[in-house]
């Protein structure tokens, strides 16, 4: 077994054990341990990749159900392993943050850890089948943290967040089909090998252009409503408002990934193939999402709900980026996944706070917390710093790559993008901060105390980790821009790469 | 040895920045020495750098690979050497002031640590290399003068103005950020094959590949520069942030509004002077909103009377003096430049002095507002006397440093009047007067007469009059010390680089005039540069012989322009002394309280009105609350109707399920007939 | 009769029968059911022993090629037995201590046995002989607690069961006055078309006869009503096993006997599925009564399995019309197998909860299946939420489980077919299952307990956790089953 099955597979027994744990201890603990093991894992992964090469590494494959073509293969390339190390970071810390979980604690961090197998299995796997089962169990730990752990309507949002993706899955799927069942090997069998259909879509006597627009079309939609982008987004801002800060910390950094993970894997190598007119509507798509999210937050009277719609406006960069389809803008969209899935966290983590610290999310009925919780208040700007894309964070360095890549081949749109979002997006941050942070202290609040250290204490790994990446982006942009370099190329099979 | 750590002048007060953070708080005066220290060692540090390439006519340059395509660099020329020079010094003076000014706030070690980055974000930007890494330290100033501005956060008032700041540069950031998108790609599309260690976003590589974009493109981008620049410097109309800014501490106005911040939107246009000189129309659009700004901000500093409100409209004012000087280099080339930035750093002495003078007043007084002032002269001398070298200096009082260097703008504005249009100059002229009246009776109506309210009466303490002292000795002194050779060393900044300016003149449309300083300067050693720089061959001329040279310029001009600055000056200030020291006249004698034109300067053109009310919270907050309702109603509402209906059909389907079995067989007899009448047809059409 | 050896291949059910008759007669003298129990388990597992050893084996016919045992009759019976063994494990809980313990047994070995029957059945009379004799069985086990509500269950199941009888009869004879046999495979050589109407009747009196037991739209109406009046254990017996005997003798029939009238049936199919899987989702949103949820869940998974039918029938006019219709037709056959778990588990997991509520005697007395009576069942009853949980989830086709499996290859092949309308049609039926799934997992895991937690009874808990296994096996190793299943596809294919 190697490292990855192995990063998959320890979270998974973990999920079994704390679930069988009896007290809070035993769980956090064991979760803990648990998420930390595939950490170390990661980073030894990302020690040892070989940041100049486009091939598939700690690549794993076995037969699996040869009579249908599929497989057990896993691997990361440049497009995985960041998502992969952000997922096991995110892990780690959220269960940090959620120490003082005490309903049903052993459920809580089961599902936590059982999150982490799905998102882990869907940035691993190369098998379309295996992609398509990680891709569906991440729905089930997510709706039952937003059920069992949600607010008022969780019961609604839970569903809501469930089926509407869920539809958007099996549209996904039926693309699959398609592929696979267009697709045959030189020895006439079939196969679901990722790389193996992806490449051959671009072989127009096996897919002509009008079938494989309709494949097309379907993954995208697939993708687009994970992401989401406008307008199959409205599932996002149910389910982050009624999750528990855990749920929406995992959901907004690391299932939305998920989306944008299928662009890079799967959308951007078919693109090419496709008519020209999907590139105009993705870009509409994307613009729209970016520009809409920023406004709605603006219009918000929840911070998490604030925060929930500036996730869609900041995932809306990440399809301008890949679908300008420039090495710069790609590699830009690739550092604004990683940027955002850190931000997010810490975003979400203030809503939370502020949630179970003052008892209201509602930013008219906050005001002056720095008061009363200065380190909390002092973190909390940081992230909404890094989250208007504050120079030395992350998440300016992977919009301005965004921007000035995407220029090049879409300059209106980029155009537009920078006029109305840029700043709104700061209004929308620095008015929140002011009315939450700043300000007299009101009454009702003066017996409110500072947060707990172990949610300052994931907070501020989480800021660190904006900087780091914010004053040393090399430290992926390198595997990214090979990334970027590989995802413009033609498909490599693994069978091309050698690898297998 | 000094140029290998030229990167302790960002590091040191990034340092002081940590350690205030996180131990200020166990710190005497909230660990306010560190950050000084650290200040005072960055200038350390660039005096040495001073030393090592001032005499071998040098630059210095290093830049290491950051990431994908960009650098991290380092590049002190003489423009850079120039500001590192003042911000180290004036900032060094202001923190230490700030030691007395801020002793005994809880928040002290917040303060001096936000100080300590803010003056870091500065000088980073000063001596950046790229474009990228100064918008980066750009952007970080403004989040140190968001935090600094709402430092007393629990006061709305603060909160709300320091948004107001963030937001307002935020828009010209936007602009700003479209020209380095526009730049980088217009550069990248020229397929460069770039030496090692060059970067296109790197200075000297743009200014040496100016000349092959295009000329239309060139133009949106000083534009775009140009946005950045009028949001951070305060220039109409993104001016409005920065009258709100006094609500922080003094001593952070004094930092925002003399060596740091408003500065850098100056500093970004003279240090892309290049491009503006080659954008066509460019420079006039300079020219037109510096001269308008000075003019505009001035009518304003009339009526305030907020003591730091007046500081505050005097400094947009000279700030659209030192643009509109730039944008005379429409005319003059690179000297434009010098004088510019010449008067930027006068105009940081004596503000800085009268920032701090009139935060000794408040610290005594307790009030910001003049009409409860007076007579303050008896209580404070030292204090008193140093702003009024400060005021002198501010009006133009000759021989004041000042007088040197706002003279020499109006006088170069006039030149691009003969040449171009007469607007900037007169808007100029008018703007200094008022500049006399408005900075005088601030001095009368705080010094003079009798207090209007019964307020403490002691002088500050040595910690903070020490400064003051040194910056008066500079507000009074600097310019006719320095004049010269500073037009020199900083006019030939460009020549440094691989950039032809005449080549770029003529990209830029400027006509190149051979009158009489170029001929006269042909015969100096300097002629080479003459001949290639045309009219501001000028500049080369001076350097040669300083002050004489000065004086050759302005023979060029006739006898009343060269006078009229010193009429102008001693005009307004005796005008000022008509009101509201010999109290011969009084406003309401002009203007009855009701008069509009009054109304409209004290409420500041109504642009609280416009900006905030009208624009930020009916339009685009409209905008906002209408997409929530879009989002709601319909992109979310057709899903939940679709829903609806779904669970409604199936609602009446179940009526079917009637549980009574003469249903059931209708039902059944009728399914039978149906699948008879489909196979049917099945057969028919042969499916 | 000296030398019975011939009779090997239907040793399975030869077994079964002699055990029914067995403890018909030890019930005589001991009134012991658990015995019974033990003695049918034995025999259940013994047969079922018996069927996966030559599971692989050539085809055999024999009594006068009127049965045939190939790898399609013994994917059906093993299918059958497990769902029989299934039932057998729960009423150890439910029939522990009743007298009528052995007739229930009895019963339901002879159903078993009947579904075998019909599954190995290559001619119309043996066919129809199987059906009866399961159908029989199955009318008495219905009524078997002789409650109110099982009796009017009983009452309809036995109405329109006889009338289904009646259809295929009808449909039978007339197949056999035009071909002039009743074997299934010597009608195929038959052209049918020549005979112009009566064709038609005959083919549409076979389908409705079939459409019955297949509880499609419009013959489903019995089975809401029964499923939620017999007893539990028994609807999982309908529910899972005589439902799927339709589906074995439809298979036979049409893909065998009348394939070359497919272009008259697939139309017929194509629509039936399209209604029927559409009625039974939308119509289970509405239902309050968890019983009745799974009996229109069940309509619903019929209406899938019904696509088979149509990716038969259009597959023909493909080039690889083979590989598409064996595809199709494995789909079916993973899909009956899953659903049989997943309904026998689902079924068993209501015996509990009515078990639960009977304990705890409260108003939900009356009607023990109300989803009321789930609130809180996670707390309740771990063991039996936790299963429904999975169960409810396979329903719905989520991986990695049968339900998913089945619907994978199912679906599959109808995009394959270039059925895509159809596929799309079921994928977003089975998102709209979702919603109702879902509403039983928000009872049994959102909602908080009514009552205390209760001691589940060791029978259901292991008939539970041996289905749980069954479903998340074969999601997770699911290669064995689609060899199976595709091995018993190619038995129906033309040679």
């Amino acid at each position: 077994m190697n490292e990855i099955s192995l990063m998959i597979a320890i979270p998974l027994i973990g999920a079994i054990i704390t679930f069988f744990t009896r007290s809070r201890a035993q769980a956090r603990m064991v979760a803990l341990i648990a998420s930390i093991i595939p950490l170390l894992i990661s980073l030894q992964m990302y020690m040892g990749f070989d940041k100049t090469s486009m091939k598939m590494q700690f690549l794993e494959s076995y037969t699996w159900v040869p009579s249908l073509g599929i497989k057990y293969t896993v691997g990361v390339d440049g497009i995985g392993l960041p998502l992969v190390v952000l997922s096991t970071i995110v892990s780690v810390l959220v269960i940090i943050y959620s120490w003082g979980e005490d309903k049903k604690p052993n459920q809580f961090f089961a599902l936590l850890l059982l999150n982490e197998v799905g998102v882990l299995g869907v940035f691993t796997a190369l098998d379309f089948f295996l992609f398509y089962i990680f891709w569906e169990i991440v729905l089930i730990p997510m709706f039952f943290l937003i059920g069992v752990w949600g607010g008022p309507r969780k019961d609604y949002a839970a569903i809501k967040f469930f089926i509407y993706t869920h539809v958007a899955s099996l549209v996904m799927l039926l693309a699959i089909f398609a592929l696979y069942f267009t697709y045959r090997m030189p020895d006439g069998s079939r196969t679901f090998d990722m790389l193996t259909l992806l490449a051959a879509t671009a072989d127009q006597t096996i897919f002509p252009t009008s079938l494989l627009n309709i494949i097309f079309a379907g993954l995208l939609l697939g993708f687009l409503v994970k992401m989401p982008a406008f307008p199959f987004h409205t599932w996002l801002p149910d389910a982050h408002v009624e999750a528990p800060t855990a749920g929406s910390v995992v959901l907004a950094a690391l299932l939305l990934k998920m989306g944008g993970y299928g662009l890079f894997r799967v959308i951007l190598p078919i693109l090419p193939h496709v008519d020209k007119i999907f590139v105009t509507v993705i870009a509409i798509i994307a613009v729209i999402s970016i520009i809409y999210g920023a406004f709605l937050a603006l219009a918000q009277k929840d911070i998490k709900k604030l925060v929930a719609y500036s996730s869609i406006s900041h995932m809306g960069f990440v399809t301008l980026g890949a679908v300008a389809f420039t090495w710069m803008s790609i590699q830009g969209a690739m550092f604004q996944q990683f940027s955002h899935g850190i931000i997010t966290c810490a975003l979400f983590m203030s809503a939370g706070t502020i949630q179970h610290t003052v008892g209201t999310r509602v930013i008219a009925e906050l005001g002056g917390l720095a008061d009363r919780m200065p380190r909390f208040a002092f973190l909390m700007l940081a992230a909404f710093m890094a989250s208007l894309g504050l120079p030395g964070m992350s998440g300016f360095v992977a919009e301005f790559l965004v921007l000035a890549g995407s220029y090049a081949t879409l300059p209106v749109y980029t155009l537009i993008v920078i006029f109305t979002s840029v700043a709104i997006t700061a209004g929308y941050h620095l008015w929140a901060t002011q009315k939450v942070l700043f300000g007299p202290i009101l009454q009702k609040h003066l017996d409110v105390h500072d947060a707990h250290g172990y949610e300052l204490f994931s907070m501020s790994m989480i800021i660190l980790l904006s900087l780091l990446f914010g004053i040393r982006p090399s430290l992926i942009t390198d595997i990214m821009g090979v990334a970027a370099n590989q995802v413009m190329q033609p498909v490599v099979t693994l069978a091309q790469m050698g690898v297998i | 040895m000094f140029s290998d750590y030229a990167f302790l002048i960002v590091a040191l007060p990034v340092l002081a920045f940590v350690l205030c953070i996180f131990f200020g708080w166990h710190l005497p005066r909230g660990g306010g020495p560190i950050t000084v220290l650290a200040t005072f060692g960055a200038l350390l540090v660039s005096l040495g750098i001073a030393s090592e390439i001032v005499p071998n006519n040098s630059i210095l340059h290093q830049s290491i690979p950051w990431f994908g395509v960009f650098n991290v660099g380092i590049l002190v020329d003489p423009l850079a050497l120039v500001m590192l020079l003042m911000v180290t010094f004036v900032v060094t003076l202001i923190h230490t002031y700030a030691l007395g000014y801020m002793n005994g706030d809880p928040g002290a070690a917040r303060y001096f640590a936000e100080a300590g980055l803010f003056t870091a974000s500065m000088l980073g930007l000063i001596y950046s290399d790229n474009l990228l890494q100064l918008f980066i330290f750009w952007e970080l100033v403004g989040l140190c003068s968001y935090l600094l501005i709402g430092f007393w956060y629990r006061k709305p008032s603060a909160a709300a103005a320091a948004k107001k700041a963030f937001l307002t540069t935020r828009v010209g950031d936007v602009l700003f950020l479209t020209g380095i998108v526009l730049l980088y790609n217009n550069m990248a599309n020229l397929n460069l094959t770039l030496a090692p260690g060059e970067y296109l976003l790197q200075f000297p590589v743009i200014y040496a590949h100016l000349a092959q974009i295009d000329p239309t493109q060139l133009t949106f981008i000083a534009l775009c520069l140009l946005g950045g620049a009028v949001g951070k410097s305060g220039q109409f109309p993104l001016h409005v942030w920065l009258p709100d800014a006094m609500e922080g501490p003094t001593t952070v106005s004094a930092m925002i509004h003399a060596a740091t911040m408003v500065t850098a939107g100056v500093y970004l246009v003279a240090r892309m002077f290049p491009l503006f000189y080659a954008a066509p129309n460019a420079l006039t659009v300079v020219v037109l909103i510096g001269a308008f700004t000075a003019l505009f901000a001035a009518t304003m500093g009339l009526t305030a009377f907020d003591i730091k409100r007046v500081l505050a409209f005097s400094t947009v004012s000279q700030l659209g003096f030192m643009m509109a000087g730039l944008g005379a280099g429409a005319v003059t080339g690179v000297f434009a430049v010098a004088v510019a930035i010449f008067h930027l750093i006068g105009h940081s002495f004596f503000k800085a002095l009268l920032f701090l003078d009139a935060g000794s007043v408040i610290h005594a007084v307790g009030t910001n507002d003049m009409r409860e002032m007076g007579g303050i002269r008896k209580y404070m001398k030292w204090t008193s006397a140093t702003m009024l070298i400060g005021s002198l200096s501010l009006a133009g009082f000759p021989l004041t440093t000042g007088f040197f260097s706002k003279d020499e703008i109006i006088v170069i504005a006039y030149e691009y009047g003969i040449k171009a249009s007469m607007i900037p100059y007169i808007f100029l002229v008018l703007a200094a007067t008022l500049t006399a009246i408005y900075t005088f009776r601030l001095w009368f109506l705080t010094f003079t007469g009798e207090p209007r309210s019964d307020y403490h009466k002691h002088e500050s303490p040595a910690v903070m009059l020490g400064p003051l002292v040194v910056l008066a000795i500079f507000a009074l002194l600097f310019g006719i010390a320095a004049q010269g050779s500073f037009y020199n060393y900083v006019g030939s900044n460009f020549e440094h680089y691989d950039v032809d300016m005449a080549v770029l003149a003529g990209i830029g449309g400027h006509e190149l005039e051979e009158g009489g300083h170029g001929a006269a300067a042909a015969e100096g050693e300097h002629g080479a540069v003459a001949a290639t720089e045309g009219e501001h061959g000028a500049a080369a001329a001076e350097g040669e012989g300083g002050e004489e040279a000065a004086e050759a310029e302005e023979e060029g001009e006739p006898f009343i322009i060269q006078i009229l600055p010193i009429i102008i000056a001693l005009g307004g200030i005796f005008v000022a002394g008509l009101f509201y020291y010999w109290k011969k006249f009084s406003p309401s004698m002009i203007t009855g309280e009701r008069d509009p034109i009054r109304q409209m300067l004290l409420k500041g053109y109504y642009q609280h009105e416009i900006y905030t009310a009208w624009f930020a919270e009916k339009i685009v907050y409209g905008i906002a609350i209408f997409f929530n309702m879009i989002d709601i109603k319909v992109v979310d509402g057709i899903l939940n109707k679709i829903s609806d209906w779904t669970v409604a059909f199936g609602g009446n389907l179940r009526k079917v399920q009637t549980g009574v079995i003469e249903n059931y067989v209708t039902a059944l007899v009728l399914g039978v007939v149906v699948l008879v009448v489909v196979v049917k047809l099945a057969m028919e059409v042969g499916i | 009769m000296a030398d019975l050896g011939y009779m090997a291949p239907m040793g399975a059910e030869i077994l079964l029968s002699a055990l029914a008759v067995l403890i018909l007669l030890i019930g005589l003298f001991i009134r012991n059911s658990s015995l019974m129990g033990y003695l049918s388990l034995a025999g259940i597992v013994a047969a079922l022993g018996m069927v996966l050893s030559s599971i692989t084996s050539p085809t055999v016919t024999l009594l006068f090629d009127t049965l045939s045992v190939d790898s399609l009759s013994q994917f059906f019976k093993a299918t059958f037995l497990v769902v029989s063994l299934l039932v057998v494990v729960a009423s150890f809980s439910r029939y522990k201590d009743s007298p009528g313990g052995m007739e229930f047994y009895a019963l339901l070995l002879l159903a078993t046995v009947g579904m075998m029957v019909v599954s190995s059945a290559i001619d119309l009379i043996t066919l129809f002989v199987g059906f009866e004799l399961a159908s029989l069985s199955t009318y008495a086990l219905a009524a078997f607690d002789k409650s109110r509500r099982n009796l009017e269950a009983a009452m309809k199941y036995f109405l329109f069961g006889s009338v289904s009888s009646a259809f295929m009869l009808f449909g039978f004879s007339l197949l056999y006055g035009m071909a002039g046999t009743t074997s299934i495979p010597k009608i195929a050589t038959f052209a049918m078309a020549d005979f112009g109407p009566a064709t038609l009747v005959a083919v549409i009196f076979v389908i409705a006869g079939f459409a019955f037991k297949m509880a499609l739209v419009p013959f489903h109406m019995w089975a809401p009503d029964t499923y939620e009046g017999a007893p539990a254990l028994v609807s999982a017996m309908l529910a899972a096993g005589s439902k799927k005997m339709g589906f074995a003798a439809a298979f036979r029939v049409l893909f065998v006997a009348l394939l070359a009238l497919r272009t008259d049936w697939y139309i017929a199919f194509a629509i039936l599925a399209a209604v029927t899987m559409t009625l039974g989702n939308v119509v289970a949103i509405w239902q309050n009564n968890v019983r009745r949820i799974l009996a229109y869940s069940s309509i619903a998974q019929a209406g899938y399995i019904a696509i088979t039918f149509v990716v038969v029938g259009a597959a023909a006019d493909l080039p690889n019309s083979a590989y598409v219709a064996q595809t199709g037709i494995a789909g079916g056959l993973l899909l009956i197998l899953g659903h049989a778990l997943m309904k026998t588990g689902a079924f068993i997991a209501t015996a509990v909860v009515a078990y639960m509520v009977l304990k705890d005697n409260k108003e939900g007395k009356d009607n023990p299946d109300d989803i009321s009576n789930y609130a809180g069942l996670a707390r309740r009853a771990p063991i039996t939420a936790f299963c429904m949980l999975i169960f409810m989830f396979a329903l719905a086709g989520i991986p990695p489980t049968a339900g998913y499996v089945g619907k994978f290859v199912l679906f599959g092949s109808a995009i394959n077919a270039g059925l895509v309308w159809l596929a799309v049609l079921a994928i977003l039926n089975s998102a709209l299952s979702l919603y109702y799934y879902l509403r039983i997992i928000g009872y049994m895991y959102l909602k908080e307990p009514t009552g205390a937690k209760i001691a589940e009874p060791r029978g259901y808990a292991a008939a539970l956790i041996l289905t749980l296994i069954g479903v998340v096996g074969i999601g997770v190793f699911p290669q064995t089953f689609i060899d199976y299943a595709m091995q018993a596809a190619a038995v129906l294919l033309p040679h």
